[in-house]
């Protein structure tokens, strides 16, 4: 276990929901994370289970309305963000914490140049002058590999891609403490997902930073990730190392999610998809949420919300199966 | 750009050259005979009125009558006024500068209302202060502009004895039909600017620009205002280029001696030249805004910029 020196984030039982006129939506229901000093954590879910929203917490940025932070606490660095002004958590956006969001085409501001919108971050917390956050920007700009003189340049004349590149420099302008990456490479071909997720990992190990990568790409999951924490509906089913969670996996919903990927050496084999659909987060099912869905449900799970237990020092399981002992996944191979 | 400007400067002479043709023919063939109206009063023999009516040049068929005067128009002549005798042109430039100010501080006023409250409508949707503001919008829309201004009078010359009812000299006797006219215009304006603002700050890039830690005034202003203003533009272009043709009911109830006036005071007497003048230079002010307003558009937002140059 990490002391809590040792983190650079820690969030305890954070809840967040979204009060719409439908009913309220349940989006974040009592969520436990902490990201060690250089770590990178990665959030794995389906859309929906609530990963955005979790990262959009950390930054306060839930859209509010509807968005509210019920409870919980976020400390960064020992001090809970929750509870400080809004002015002070101005100076952390962008400066402590970046994010980098999931659309590359719509998350850069179509009238300003590039250079600008780099700029525009450096000025604000460095107190550069305007001429200096300009050389800044295009220095930024070339460290992601795009020449400086394309800084005075809009953002529809670059490719998907080189708009990543842009989003990744404007994150990183300040030499963020912690990197929330959303989902960075979703909305990219895949060679050029290969590119920024080489570039991100170079980056972030060049610059010391830690990172939480949220993504629903086991793969990615693996190529980036010290740790690994699976949601769903809301809640943490499984945590822990990313080989503890690959290699020993304990919770079905995980299990589900690794049984629906291709495999590579078996081209026969077929993908086994986890049946039914995510609850609907208005109307979550009583006990676990996954029940309804799970080939291992038995009484309780409909009943009792299960508490995430732990399997050694880090491996952590919220699943009622466990109650019985010897209880083992299915899990093929 | 100076070649898309260079174009779009070409493709006004069709459109009002048509214009032209057609509010020509409408007044030919209305049942109105300027001649009856230029001699009114002094019972006039026969002859008198064949003289008058040849004097005028409209014994003659109306397609000559069409092409010495579309003839005309190529050459800048608009014609001799019916009742005054003097040229259509000269008169209109004459007045032409009341009017400009006019719809200047007609512009003006209707911006200073309807960008903030649009805005803040916007940030605060569903607050009381947004339902203050649509009531505004709708009030402004709804109101006609001869009541409003009619009011104005009652309270402001009539009651407190503030301002002059009417006439033309410096700023105080602008006020009152710059705020009958530019409030009138608010209230779309206020609209546009609401509806355009509340789709952009939904935008992810709104959402990147607080990620970078700006205040929320750097992120409206900044960010997002620039990005809602080509639809405000829009509106407030087509409301000015009106304004500039001649803002008939304020500038009559107000004595205001611009291009509106000459206009109402040519309809009212059938004066042929003088209205067909009147709309041509209408056409011609909208049109020549509407391209302003393009114009504007690539300073605003480079993708429409890099579609000029193509």
């Amino acid at each position: 276990m990490n002391t809590k020196n040792d983190l650079i984030l820690d969030i305890n039982n954070l809840v967040v929901h979204y009060e719409t006129v439908e009913g309220t939506v349940q989006a974040v229901n009592g969520i436990d994370i902490q990201v060690p000093h250089k770590h990178t954590l990665g959030i794995v879910g389906e859309t929906g289970a609530g990963k955005t929203t979790t990262a959009l917490s950390i930054l306060r940025l839930i859209p509010d309305p509807p968005g509210i932070i019920k409870g919980g606490e976020i400390f960064l660095e020992g001090e809970d963000i929750l509870k400080i002004s809004e002015k002070k958590m101005r100076k952390i956006r962008g400066r402590d914490v970046a994010m980098i969001f999931q659309d590359p085409m719509t998350s850069l501001n179509p009238v300003h140049t590039v250079g600008a919108q780099i700029a525009e971050v450096v000025q604000l917390h460095e107190g550069l002058s305007r001429s200096e956050a300009i050389k800044r920007a295009g220095e930024t700009l070339e460290m992601v590999g795009i020449p400086a003189e394309r800084s005075t340049e809009y953002p529809h004349q670059f490719s998907g891609g080189m708009k990543q590149r842009v989003i990744i420099a404007i994150a990183l302008a300040c030499n963020p403490k912690l990197l929330i990456a959303d989902e960075p490479t979703t909305a990219l071909d895949v060679t050029i997902q290969a590119q920024a997720l080489e570039l991100m990992k170079d980056l972030r190990n060049r610059l010391g930073m830690s990172m939480i990568m949220i993504t629903h790409d086991l793969g990615i999951v693996a190529e980036v990730c010290d740790d690994v924490a699976v949601l769903y509906a809301g809640r943490i089913v499984e945590s822990g190392t990313v080989r503890e969670v690959f290699k020993s996996t304990m919770h079905p919903y995980t299990e589900g999610l690794f049984n629906s990927l291709p495999v590579i050496n078996d081209k026969g084999a077929r993908i086994k998809p986890i049946p039914g659909l995510m609850p609907d987060p208005i109307e979550l099912p009583e006990g676990c949420a996954f029940h309804p869905r799970c080939p291992y449900a038995f009484d309780k799970c409909t009943k009792e919300t299960p508490e995430l237990r732990y399997f050694g020092e880090t491996h952590g399981v919220a699943c009622h199966a466990y109650d019985q002992t010897g209880f083992k996944l299915k899990r093929r191979g | 750009m100076s070649r898309y400007i260079f174009r779009r400067v070409l493709q006004l002479i069709p459109v009002i050259l048509g214009a032209s043709a057609i509010i020509f023919f409408i007044l030919s063939y209305s049942n109105q005979d300027p001649v009856m109206m230029l001699l009114a009063g002094t019972d006039p023999t026969l002859e008198q009125i064949e003289m008058t009516r040849h004097q005028l040049g409209l014994d003659r068929p109306i397609w000559i009558q069409f092409f010495s005067y579309m003839g005309g128009l190529v050459r800048g002549d608009l014609g001799v006024s019916y009742s005054t005798g003097r040229e259509v042109f000269k008169e209109y430039m004459l007045r032409f500068p009341a009017t400009l100010k006019l719809a200047f501080w007609a512009l003006f006023v209707s911006v200073l209302i309807s960008i903030p409250i649009g805005i803040v409508s916007a940030i605060k949707q569903y607050s009381w202060f947004d339902n203050f503001g649509m009531t505004f919008a709708m009030l402004g829309v709804a109101t006609p502009n001869f009541w409003l201004g009619l009011m104005l009078i009652i309270l402001f010359s009539v009651q407190l004895g503030w301002l002059p009812a009417g006439g033309y000299g410096g700023l105080k006797f602008l006020i009152l039909p710059a705020i009958t006219l530019g409030t009138g215009q608010a209230g779309l304006a206020t609209r546009m600017t609401r509806s355009s603002m509340l789709e952009v700050i939904r935008q992810d890039y709104i959402r990147t620009a607080r990620a970078k830690g700006l205040s929320e005034k750097v992120v409206i202003i900044k960010h997002a205002l620039k990005n809602a203003l080509i639809p405000i533009v829009t509106v407030l272009g087509v409301q000015f280029g009106h304004a500039l043709g001649g803002a008939m009911i304020t500038e009559t109830i107000f004595s205001w001696p611009g291009v509106g006036r000459l206009m109402i005071d040519g309809i009212n007497k059938y004066d042929r030249p003088v209205v067909i003048g009147c709309v041509i230079m209408l056409c011609i002010m909208v049109s020549v805004v509407n391209l302003a307003v393009d114009i504007l558009y690539a300073y605003l937002d480079p993708r429409i910029k890099a579609g000029y140059s193509k």
